[in-house]
């Protein structure tokens, strides 16, 4: 599992430039928004699952979301 | 407009932050009651019944709040999922782990105590079940919040 300092993303910049809000993300990945703003500020590491929703609600490879750090 | 998972959520939260407050003020007095017995003061004694008896009607009330809002979510699973959803779970996982370790410290501080004084059963008991439940609530409105 990677640890919350070695994973950065990308979620506030592309959900922003979808003009979505967190709240209407969250609706439709069927999380709460404090899910996705914890996960926007990289308090919360979301699963596997999760991340794909997200990718595939913005339309984006997870990759793209996502990042490790070496 | 406000989304309707985003009023269940703090509504939850309210409704838990409650419950917690009047099951602390309840639970107390009956704890020093227990504990001091016949060294209470009549009135003081009358005092701390009534404050106890008081919180538990708050209590109740929230309790029934909270069993009318698992009624609402039963019927509707979308907001119901969302509401439960991984971190929320996480949450309440940590949270019960805090609630363990509470109670553990808890009968540790409890077995070196009985080394000094004569404890009343009765409000060690009630101390416990006070730790254990203000740990774990407490614990999920803390690591619950943004």
């Amino acid at each position: 599992m990677a640890d919350r300092g070695e994973l950065s993303n990308r979620l506030k910049v592309l959900r922003a430039e979808r003009d979505l809000t967190q709240e209407e993300l969250a609706r439709r990945v069927r999380v709460t928004r404090k899910t996705i703003n914890t996960v926007e500020r990289g308090v919360f590491v979301p699963s596997t699952v999760l991340a794909l929703r997200l990718a595939r609600e913005l339309g984006v490879p997870v990759e793209e979301i996502f990042q490790l750090h070496d | 407009m406000e989304h309707r998972i985003e009023q269940l959520d703090r509504t939850r939260r309210r409704t838990l932050l409650g419950f917690l407050v009047a099951f602390v003020a309840w639970q107390t007095p009956t704890i020093v009651q227990e504990a001091l017995g016949a060294a209470v003061p009549a009135s003081l004694g009358r005092g701390l019944a009534g404050l106890a008896a008081l919180a538990g009607a708050v209590w109740v009330f929230y309790a029934i709040r909270l069993v009318l809002l698992r009624r609402e979510l039963a019927r509707d699973s979308e907001a119901a999922a969302a509401l439960d959803d991984e971190r929320v779970r996480q949450v309440r996982a940590r949270s019960l782990a805090f609630a363990f370790w509470a109670l553990v410290v808890y009968l540790a501080a409890v077995r070196l105590a009985t080394f000094a004084a004569d404890l009343a059963a009765g409000a060690v008991a009630l101390g416990g079940l006070l730790v254990a439940a203000a740990a774990a609530l407490g614990a999920f409105l803390v690591l619950d919040r943004e």
